[in-house]
Protein backbone atom coordinates (compact mmCIF):
# COMPACT_ATOMS: atom_id res chain seq x y z
CA UNK A 1 0.00 0.00 0.00
CA UNK A 2 2.89 2.23 -0.78
CA UNK A 3 2.08 5.69 -1.90
CA UNK A 4 3.56 7.40 -4.99
CA UNK A 5 4.10 10.68 -2.24
CA UNK A 6 5.84 8.30 -0.33
CA UNK A 7 7.76 7.27 -4.24
CA UNK A 8 8.53 10.05 -5.12
CA UNK A 9 9.80 11.78 -1.32
CA UNK A 10 12.23 8.33 -1.67
CA UNK A 11 13.09 8.12 -5.22
CA UNK A 12 14.01 12.20 -4.23
CA UNK A 13 15.88 10.98 -1.29
CA UNK A 14 17.72 8.12 -2.82
CA UNK A 15 18.83 10.35 -5.26
CA UNK A 16 20.30 12.57 -3.07
CA UNK A 17 22.29 10.12 -1.35
CA UNK A 18 25.83 9.65 -2.56
CA UNK A 19 25.95 6.09 -1.52
CA UNK A 20 26.14 2.84 -3.18
CA UNK A 21 23.00 1.52 -4.90
CA UNK A 22 22.62 -0.74 -2.23
CA UNK A 23 22.88 0.62 0.72
CA UNK A 24 20.36 4.00 -0.57
CA UNK A 25 17.66 1.03 -1.68
CA UNK A 26 18.50 -0.07 1.94
CA UNK A 27 17.41 3.38 3.43
CA UNK A 28 14.82 4.13 1.42
CA UNK A 29 13.03 0.60 2.13
CA UNK A 30 13.45 1.20 5.57
CA UNK A 31 11.99 4.68 5.74
CA UNK A 32 9.10 3.44 3.66
CA UNK A 33 8.78 0.81 6.71
CA UNK A 34 8.17 3.58 8.40
CA UNK A 35 6.23 5.81 6.69
CA UNK A 36 3.93 3.26 6.07
CA UNK A 37 3.54 2.44 9.88
CA UNK A 38 2.88 6.09 10.63
CA UNK A 39 0.48 6.60 7.70
CA UNK A 40 -1.61 3.59 9.37
CA UNK A 41 -1.14 4.61 12.46
CA UNK A 42 -2.68 8.49 11.79
CA UNK A 43 -5.65 6.81 9.58
CA UNK A 44 -6.50 4.57 12.35
CA UNK A 45 -6.85 7.92 14.56
CA UNK A 46 -9.24 9.61 11.94
CA UNK A 47 -7.26 11.53 10.12
CA UNK A 48 -7.87 11.16 6.27
CA UNK A 49 -5.63 9.53 4.01
CA UNK A 50 -4.62 12.42 2.15
CA UNK A 51 -3.79 14.43 5.39
CA UNK A 52 -2.23 11.06 6.58
CA UNK A 53 0.29 11.19 3.88
CA UNK A 54 1.04 14.88 4.14
CA UNK A 55 1.32 15.01 7.82
CA UNK A 56 3.85 11.56 7.38
CA UNK A 57 5.95 13.09 5.52
CA UNK A 58 6.17 16.68 6.85
CA UNK A 59 7.34 14.49 9.84
CA UNK A 60 10.44 13.60 7.82
CA UNK A 61 11.74 16.79 7.03
CA UNK A 62 12.64 18.06 3.74
CA UNK A 63 14.62 14.95 1.68
CA UNK A 64 17.73 17.14 0.87
CA UNK A 65 18.48 17.75 4.86
CA UNK A 66 17.45 14.25 5.37
CA UNK A 67 20.16 12.95 3.05
CA UNK A 68 22.75 15.37 4.22
CA UNK A 69 22.02 13.81 7.60
CA UNK A 70 22.77 10.28 5.92
CA UNK A 71 25.69 11.87 3.90
CA UNK A 72 27.48 13.07 7.46
CA UNK A 73 26.92 9.59 8.94
CA UNK A 74 29.19 8.02 5.93
CA UNK A 75 31.52 11.18 5.90
CA UNK A 76 32.35 9.82 9.55
CA UNK A 77 32.48 6.43 8.41
CA UNK A 78 34.83 6.93 5.70
CA UNK A 79 36.98 9.87 7.74
CA UNK A 80 37.41 7.14 10.86
CA UNK A 81 38.75 4.95 8.24
CA UNK A 82 41.14 7.45 7.44
CA UNK A 83 42.26 8.14 10.49
CA UNK A 84 43.38 4.80 10.92
CA UNK A 85 45.07 4.36 7.88
CA UNK A 86 47.25 7.72 8.22
CA UNK A 87 47.93 8.34 12.05
CA UNK A 88 51.67 8.63 11.41
CA UNK A 89 51.64 10.58 8.48
CA UNK A 90 49.31 13.07 9.60
CA UNK A 91 52.13 15.08 11.29
CA UNK A 92 54.33 15.17 8.02
CA UNK A 93 51.39 15.98 5.83
CA UNK A 94 49.89 19.05 7.76
CA UNK A 95 53.66 19.96 7.50
CA UNK A 96 53.56 20.24 3.77
CA UNK A 97 50.37 21.89 4.12
CA UNK A 98 51.13 24.32 5.79
CA UNK A 99 54.56 25.34 4.25
CA UNK A 100 52.73 25.35 0.92
CA UNK A 101 49.95 27.84 2.24
CA UNK A 102 53.03 29.82 3.39
CA UNK A 103 55.37 30.16 0.04
CA UNK A 104 52.81 29.17 -2.34
CA UNK A 105 54.22 32.09 -4.64
CA UNK A 106 51.33 34.96 -5.05
CA UNK A 107 48.55 32.85 -3.36
CA UNK A 108 46.42 35.81 -3.04
CA UNK A 109 46.38 35.94 -6.57
CA UNK A 110 44.67 32.44 -6.63
CA UNK A 111 41.28 31.17 -7.45
CA UNK A 112 38.67 33.71 -8.65
CA UNK A 113 40.87 36.60 -9.63
CA UNK A 114 43.27 34.99 -12.26
CA UNK A 115 40.20 33.48 -14.09
CA UNK A 116 39.87 36.55 -16.02
CA UNK A 117 36.40 35.75 -16.32
CA UNK A 118 35.21 39.10 -17.97
CA UNK A 119 31.89 40.14 -18.66
CA UNK A 120 30.24 42.84 -20.70
CA UNK A 121 26.87 43.73 -20.80
CA UNK A 122 27.71 46.05 -23.57
CA UNK A 123 28.45 44.45 -26.75
CA UNK A 124 31.55 44.86 -29.30
CA UNK A 125 33.68 47.66 -27.30
CA UNK A 126 34.09 45.69 -24.34
CA UNK A 127 36.20 43.09 -26.07
CA UNK A 128 38.96 45.41 -27.07
CA UNK A 129 40.79 45.19 -23.47
CA UNK A 130 40.85 41.44 -23.55
CA UNK A 131 42.92 41.33 -26.85
CA UNK A 132 45.61 43.20 -25.91
CA UNK A 133 46.14 41.07 -22.80
CA UNK A 134 49.58 38.74 -23.48
CA UNK A 135 49.29 35.10 -24.89
CA UNK A 136 51.84 33.77 -22.31
CA UNK A 137 49.98 35.22 -19.42
CA UNK A 138 47.22 33.43 -20.50
CA UNK A 139 48.63 30.52 -20.50
CA UNK A 140 50.45 30.28 -17.68
CA UNK A 141 47.33 31.53 -15.49
CA UNK A 142 45.47 27.94 -17.50
CA UNK A 143 47.90 25.44 -16.15
CA UNK A 144 48.23 27.55 -12.70
CA UNK A 145 44.51 26.30 -11.55
CA UNK A 146 40.84 24.77 -12.60
CA UNK A 147 38.91 27.53 -12.83
CA UNK A 148 35.68 27.17 -10.92
CA UNK A 149 33.81 27.50 -14.14
CA UNK A 150 36.34 25.05 -15.87
CA UNK A 151 35.05 22.63 -13.43
CA UNK A 152 31.62 23.11 -13.99
CA UNK A 153 32.15 22.86 -17.14
CA UNK A 154 33.97 19.60 -17.44
CA UNK A 155 31.13 18.40 -15.27
CA UNK A 156 28.46 19.54 -17.76
CA UNK A 157 30.38 16.96 -20.38
CA UNK A 158 30.19 13.66 -17.51
CA UNK A 159 27.27 11.80 -17.94
CA UNK A 160 24.19 11.71 -16.01
CA UNK A 161 21.07 9.84 -15.24
CA UNK A 162 17.85 11.62 -13.83
CA UNK A 163 14.50 9.62 -13.20
CA UNK A 164 11.99 11.94 -11.15
CA UNK A 165 8.28 12.05 -11.12
CA UNK A 166 6.72 15.52 -10.34
CA UNK A 167 9.64 16.55 -8.13
CA UNK A 168 9.71 20.31 -8.00
CA UNK A 169 12.66 22.36 -10.00
CA UNK A 170 14.54 23.07 -7.05
CA UNK A 171 15.02 20.03 -5.53
CA UNK A 172 16.03 18.48 -8.94
CA UNK A 173 17.90 21.13 -9.53
CA UNK A 174 19.52 20.06 -5.54
CA UNK A 175 20.15 16.56 -6.79
CA UNK A 176 22.04 17.07 -9.45
CA UNK A 177 24.19 19.91 -7.83
CA UNK A 178 24.38 17.04 -5.09
CA UNK A 179 25.22 14.48 -7.36
CA UNK A 180 27.98 16.27 -9.67
CA UNK A 181 29.55 18.45 -6.68
CA UNK A 182 28.85 21.68 -8.20
CA UNK A 183 26.90 24.94 -7.40
CA UNK A 184 23.53 25.32 -9.42
CA UNK A 185 21.55 28.18 -7.95
CA UNK A 186 18.01 29.42 -9.14
CA UNK A 187 18.04 33.22 -10.17
CA UNK A 188 15.21 33.73 -8.06
CA UNK A 189 14.76 36.86 -9.65
CA UNK A 190 14.42 36.44 -12.86
CA UNK A 191 12.43 33.20 -12.84
CA UNK A 192 9.62 35.20 -10.84
CA UNK A 193 9.98 37.48 -13.97
CA UNK A 194 9.13 34.82 -15.85
CA UNK A 195 6.66 33.04 -13.28
CA UNK A 196 8.23 29.75 -13.43
CA UNK A 197 8.04 28.97 -9.67
CA UNK A 198 10.85 27.28 -8.10
CA UNK A 199 8.52 24.17 -7.13
CA UNK A 200 7.40 23.77 -10.56
CA UNK A 201 6.94 20.23 -10.78
CA UNK A 202 9.45 18.07 -13.18
CA UNK A 203 8.56 15.23 -14.51
CA UNK A 204 11.58 13.53 -16.62
CA UNK A 205 13.32 10.03 -17.17
CA UNK A 206 17.01 10.58 -18.91
CA UNK A 207 19.69 8.07 -18.92
CA UNK A 208 23.15 8.23 -19.87
CA UNK A 209 23.69 11.38 -21.43
CA UNK A 210 25.45 14.64 -21.09
CA UNK A 211 25.01 16.75 -17.91
CA UNK A 212 24.52 19.56 -20.09
CA UNK A 213 21.77 18.31 -22.27
CA UNK A 214 20.03 16.88 -19.43
CA UNK A 215 19.70 20.40 -18.41
CA UNK A 216 18.44 21.79 -21.42
CA UNK A 217 15.91 19.05 -21.72
CA UNK A 218 14.55 19.67 -17.92
CA UNK A 219 14.96 23.66 -18.83
CA UNK A 220 13.81 23.92 -22.05
CA UNK A 221 10.21 22.78 -20.55
CA UNK A 222 10.22 25.40 -18.31
CA UNK A 223 11.73 28.09 -21.21
CA UNK A 224 14.29 28.39 -19.33
CA UNK A 225 18.37 27.76 -19.54
CA UNK A 226 21.35 27.46 -17.79
CA UNK A 227 24.33 29.67 -18.15
CA UNK A 228 28.43 29.55 -15.82
CA UNK A 229 28.40 32.85 -14.10
CA UNK A 230 30.26 34.36 -11.09
CA UNK A 231 31.44 30.67 -10.69
CA UNK A 232 28.07 29.13 -10.04
CA UNK A 233 25.94 27.47 -12.41
CA UNK A 234 22.34 29.72 -12.59
CA UNK A 235 19.26 28.68 -13.67
CA UNK A 236 17.35 31.43 -15.66
CA UNK A 237 15.83 32.64 -18.32
CA UNK A 238 17.09 32.90 -21.68
CA UNK A 239 16.63 36.63 -22.06
CA UNK A 240 18.66 37.38 -18.89
CA UNK A 241 21.59 34.46 -20.24
CA UNK A 242 21.45 36.56 -22.81
CA UNK A 243 22.21 39.81 -21.49
CA UNK A 244 25.27 38.28 -20.21
CA UNK A 245 28.07 38.11 -22.88
CA UNK A 246 31.19 36.37 -21.98
CA UNK A 247 34.59 36.97 -23.52
CA UNK A 248 36.28 34.10 -24.56
CA UNK A 249 39.81 33.40 -25.67
CA UNK A 250 40.16 30.75 -28.36
CA UNK A 251 43.56 29.49 -29.29
CA UNK A 252 43.49 28.62 -32.82
CA UNK A 253 47.27 28.59 -33.89
CA UNK A 254 47.18 24.91 -34.29
CA UNK A 255 44.34 25.79 -37.07
CA UNK A 256 45.37 28.66 -38.46
CA UNK A 257 49.03 27.31 -38.71
CA UNK A 258 48.08 23.42 -40.24
CA UNK A 259 49.14 22.31 -43.54
CA UNK A 260 47.31 23.01 -46.23
CA UNK A 261 46.10 20.38 -48.86
CA UNK A 262 48.77 20.75 -52.17
CA UNK A 263 47.72 23.25 -54.42
CA UNK A 264 45.09 25.27 -52.10
CA UNK A 265 48.08 28.15 -52.50
CA UNK A 266 46.59 29.36 -55.63
CA UNK A 267 43.52 30.31 -54.33
CA UNK A 268 45.17 32.93 -52.10
CA UNK A 269 43.89 35.96 -53.78
CA UNK A 270 47.02 39.14 -53.75
CA UNK A 271 48.87 37.50 -50.40
CA UNK A 272 51.36 40.30 -49.86
CA UNK A 273 54.36 38.58 -49.58
CA UNK A 274 56.31 41.23 -47.99
CA UNK A 275 54.07 41.43 -44.76
CA UNK A 276 54.01 37.25 -44.16
CA UNK A 277 57.16 37.25 -41.86
CA UNK A 278 56.71 41.02 -40.49
CA UNK A 279 55.47 40.50 -37.33
CA UNK A 280 52.47 39.99 -35.56
CA UNK A 281 49.94 41.44 -37.70
CA UNK A 282 47.56 42.77 -35.61
CA UNK A 283 44.03 43.67 -36.85
CA UNK A 284 41.47 45.07 -35.82
CA UNK A 285 38.99 42.26 -36.39
CA UNK A 286 35.48 42.92 -38.14
CA UNK A 287 34.12 46.64 -36.88
CA UNK A 288 38.12 47.25 -35.74
CA UNK A 289 39.83 50.33 -37.00
CA UNK A 290 41.65 48.90 -39.95
CA UNK A 291 42.94 52.05 -40.92
CA UNK A 292 44.54 50.55 -44.18
CA UNK A 293 41.45 48.98 -45.13
CA UNK A 294 39.73 52.42 -44.75
CA UNK A 295 41.38 53.98 -48.36
CA UNK A 296 39.43 52.70 -50.74
CA UNK A 297 35.29 52.69 -50.91
CA UNK A 298 34.61 48.97 -51.63
CA UNK A 299 37.47 47.71 -48.67
CA UNK A 300 35.23 49.43 -46.08
CA UNK A 301 32.95 46.53 -45.65
CA UNK A 302 35.40 44.20 -45.75
CA UNK A 303 39.33 44.14 -45.17
CA UNK A 304 41.34 42.99 -47.79
CA UNK A 305 43.16 40.03 -46.87
CA UNK A 306 46.69 41.15 -46.30
CA UNK A 307 48.93 37.73 -45.97
CA UNK A 308 47.73 33.61 -45.82
CA UNK A 309 47.55 33.58 -42.35
CA UNK A 310 44.59 36.42 -42.29
CA UNK A 311 43.04 34.69 -44.67
CA UNK A 312 42.87 31.70 -42.93
CA UNK A 313 41.89 33.98 -40.22
CA UNK A 314 39.27 35.91 -41.76
CA UNK A 315 38.20 32.30 -43.13
CA UNK A 316 37.85 30.46 -39.93
CA UNK A 317 36.25 33.70 -38.48
CA UNK A 318 33.85 33.38 -40.89
CA UNK A 319 32.69 29.98 -40.51
CA UNK A 320 32.18 30.89 -37.04
CA UNK A 321 30.29 33.68 -37.90
CA UNK A 322 27.99 31.49 -40.54
CA UNK A 323 27.65 28.35 -39.02
CA UNK A 324 26.91 29.58 -35.07
CA UNK A 325 23.44 31.86 -34.56
CA UNK A 326 24.17 33.64 -37.56
CA UNK A 327 22.03 36.40 -36.43
CA UNK A 328 23.77 37.12 -33.13
CA UNK A 329 26.76 38.45 -34.58
CA UNK A 330 27.80 42.66 -34.38
CA UNK A 331 28.28 42.20 -38.20
CA UNK A 332 24.10 41.78 -38.81
CA UNK A 333 23.73 43.89 -35.29
CA UNK A 334 23.58 41.43 -32.75
CA UNK A 335 25.51 41.62 -29.72
CA UNK A 336 28.14 39.26 -30.43
CA UNK A 337 32.00 39.78 -31.58
CA UNK A 338 34.40 38.05 -33.25
CA UNK A 339 38.01 39.61 -33.63
CA UNK A 340 41.32 37.32 -34.34
CA UNK A 341 45.31 38.10 -32.53
CA UNK A 342 47.91 36.08 -34.03
CA UNK A 343 45.96 32.79 -33.84
CA UNK A 344 44.15 33.54 -30.65
CA UNK A 345 40.28 34.49 -31.59
CA UNK A 346 38.55 36.47 -28.79
CA UNK A 347 34.62 36.01 -28.88
CA UNK A 348 32.20 38.27 -27.23
CA UNK A 349 29.30 36.04 -27.46
CA UNK A 350 26.40 34.35 -24.74
CA UNK A 351 27.66 31.77 -23.06
CA UNK A 352 25.08 29.32 -25.21
CA UNK A 353 27.58 30.18 -28.26
CA UNK A 354 30.05 30.09 -26.89
CA UNK A 355 29.67 26.22 -26.67
CA UNK A 356 28.44 25.94 -29.84
CA UNK A 357 31.71 27.71 -30.58
CA UNK A 358 33.85 25.29 -29.15
CA UNK A 359 32.36 22.34 -30.51
CA UNK A 360 32.62 23.54 -33.89
CA UNK A 361 36.49 24.03 -33.29
CA UNK A 362 36.65 20.89 -31.95
CA UNK A 363 35.29 19.39 -35.25
CA UNK A 364 36.94 21.25 -37.26
CA UNK A 365 40.35 20.10 -35.38
CA UNK A 366 38.88 16.52 -35.78
CA UNK A 367 38.39 16.96 -39.54
CA UNK A 368 41.78 18.13 -40.16
CA UNK A 369 43.54 15.28 -37.80
CA UNK A 370 44.67 17.70 -34.99
CA UNK A 371 45.12 16.77 -31.48
CA UNK A 372 41.90 17.83 -30.33
CA UNK A 373 42.01 18.77 -26.21
CA UNK A 374 44.94 20.27 -25.96
CA UNK A 375 43.55 22.10 -22.60
CA UNK A 376 44.22 25.49 -24.07
CA UNK A 377 41.73 25.79 -26.36
CA UNK A 378 39.55 28.31 -23.83
CA UNK A 379 40.84 31.12 -22.06
CA UNK A 380 37.73 32.44 -19.63
CA UNK B 1 2.70 19.51 28.50
CA UNK B 2 5.65 21.14 26.77
CA UNK B 3 8.26 19.44 24.80
CA UNK B 4 11.95 19.66 26.39
CA UNK B 5 15.03 22.07 24.55
CA UNK B 6 15.86 20.83 21.83
CA UNK B 7 19.79 21.71 23.45
CA UNK B 8 19.13 19.26 27.08
CA UNK B 9 18.01 16.53 24.73
CA UNK B 10 20.56 16.40 21.89
CA UNK B 11 22.95 15.57 24.44
CA UNK B 12 21.53 12.57 25.37
CA UNK B 13 19.87 10.95 22.28
CA UNK B 14 22.47 8.11 21.87
CA UNK B 15 21.76 7.25 25.82
CA UNK B 16 17.72 7.26 24.85
CA UNK B 17 18.31 4.99 22.02
CA UNK B 18 20.10 2.42 23.65
CA UNK B 19 17.89 2.57 26.82
CA UNK B 20 15.21 1.09 24.54
CA UNK B 21 17.19 -1.50 23.02
CA UNK B 22 18.38 -2.97 26.27
CA UNK B 23 14.83 -3.97 25.91
CA UNK B 24 15.28 -6.30 23.00
CA UNK B 25 15.26 -5.96 19.40
CA UNK B 26 13.23 -3.15 17.98
CA UNK B 27 12.73 -1.59 14.39
CA UNK B 28 13.12 2.20 14.09
CA UNK B 29 9.16 3.21 14.67
CA UNK B 30 9.23 1.43 17.76
CA UNK B 31 12.20 2.97 19.05
CA UNK B 32 10.12 6.35 18.30
CA UNK B 33 6.78 5.48 19.95
CA UNK B 34 8.58 4.37 22.78
CA UNK B 35 10.42 6.85 23.73
CA UNK B 36 7.57 9.32 23.06
CA UNK B 37 5.62 7.06 25.44
CA UNK B 38 8.12 6.78 27.58
CA UNK B 39 8.57 10.46 27.49
CA UNK B 40 5.27 11.48 28.09
CA UNK B 41 5.39 13.48 25.04
CA UNK B 42 8.40 15.31 25.91
CA UNK B 43 10.57 13.78 23.56
CA UNK B 44 10.16 13.97 19.47
CA UNK B 45 12.71 11.81 18.17
CA UNK B 46 11.88 12.79 14.42
CA UNK B 47 12.36 10.15 12.01
CA UNK B 48 15.15 12.81 10.25
CA UNK B 49 17.00 12.56 13.29
CA UNK B 50 16.73 8.91 14.39
CA UNK B 51 17.44 6.57 11.51
CA UNK B 52 20.74 8.81 10.75
CA UNK B 53 21.77 8.18 14.33
CA UNK B 54 20.61 4.30 14.02
CA UNK B 55 23.34 4.14 11.17
CA UNK B 56 26.12 5.90 12.84
CA UNK B 57 25.41 3.82 16.14
CA UNK B 58 25.46 1.18 13.81
CA UNK B 59 28.44 1.87 12.21
CA UNK B 60 30.32 2.70 15.49
CA UNK B 61 29.40 -1.04 16.50
CA UNK B 62 27.33 -0.48 19.07
CA UNK B 63 23.95 -2.10 17.83
CA UNK B 64 23.69 -4.51 14.78
CA UNK B 65 20.57 -4.83 12.34
CA UNK B 66 18.64 -7.03 10.53
CA UNK B 67 15.96 -7.61 8.26
CA UNK B 68 12.58 -9.39 8.91
CA UNK B 69 8.98 -9.61 7.74
CA UNK B 70 7.48 -11.88 10.41
CA UNK B 71 5.48 -8.31 11.54
CA UNK B 72 4.19 -8.72 7.99
CA UNK B 73 6.31 -6.07 6.63
CA UNK B 74 9.95 -5.88 5.80
CA UNK B 75 11.48 -4.14 8.46
CA UNK B 76 15.07 -3.12 9.96
CA UNK B 77 15.63 -4.71 13.26
CA UNK B 78 17.96 -3.46 15.52
CA UNK B 79 19.45 -4.49 18.71
CA UNK B 80 22.40 -4.14 21.07
CA UNK B 81 25.58 -5.86 21.05
CA UNK B 82 28.02 -6.05 23.33
CA UNK B 83 29.54 -2.99 23.03
CA UNK B 84 26.53 -1.37 22.99
CA UNK B 85 25.53 -2.95 26.40
CA UNK B 86 29.09 -1.74 27.33
CA UNK B 87 28.57 2.09 26.11
CA UNK B 88 24.88 1.87 27.79
CA UNK B 89 26.38 1.48 31.32
CA UNK B 90 28.97 3.69 31.17
CA UNK B 91 26.49 6.46 29.58
CA UNK B 92 24.07 5.72 32.22
CA UNK B 93 26.35 6.00 35.25
CA UNK B 94 27.77 9.37 33.88
CA UNK B 95 24.03 10.39 33.02
CA UNK B 96 23.49 9.51 36.90
CA UNK B 97 26.18 11.45 38.40
CA UNK B 98 25.48 14.50 36.35
CA UNK B 99 21.81 14.24 37.25
CA UNK B 100 22.97 14.16 41.04
CA UNK B 101 25.46 17.26 40.45
CA UNK B 102 22.57 19.39 38.76
CA UNK B 103 20.43 18.49 42.18
CA UNK B 104 23.11 19.10 44.37
CA UNK B 105 23.66 22.45 42.52
CA UNK B 106 20.14 23.15 42.70
CA UNK B 107 19.78 22.37 46.14
CA UNK B 108 22.68 24.93 46.98
CA UNK B 109 21.12 27.46 45.63
CA UNK B 110 17.69 26.87 46.91
CA UNK B 111 16.36 26.83 43.84
CA UNK B 112 13.10 24.36 44.07
CA UNK B 113 10.96 22.99 40.44
CA UNK B 114 7.75 24.71 39.53
CA UNK B 115 4.99 22.63 41.38
CA UNK B 116 3.22 21.04 38.39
Amino acid sequence: MSDREFENYLTLLAGLLRLSGKQREAIAEELRSHLEDRLEELIAGGVSREEAVKQALAEFGDAAGLAGQFAAVSRNRKRRWLVRLTTFSVAATLLVAASLVIFWPGRNAAPGRAMAHAQSSAAAPGSAGAQQEPPKEQASAKKSQQSAADRIESELSKETSIDVVEQPLRDVMLMLAEKHSIPIVLSQKKLDEASVPSDTPVTKTLRGIQLRSALKLILKDLELTYVIRDEVLQITTPEDAESQLVIRVYDCRDLLAMQAPAGADKFVPRARAGQRGGGPGLRGGLGGPGGKAADSAEEKDRERPVSEHDLRAERLMNIIMTSVKADSWDEVGGPGSISEYNGLIVVTQTDEVHETVERVFDMLRQAAGLEAAKGTKVVR
Amino acid sequence: MERFQRDLVRGSLDLMVLSVLAGGKKYGYLIQKQVREASGSRVDLAAGTLYPLLHRLEDEGLVRSSWDDRTGRQRKWYELTAAGRKRLSVQAQEWADYAACIRQLLAIAQVKPMAG
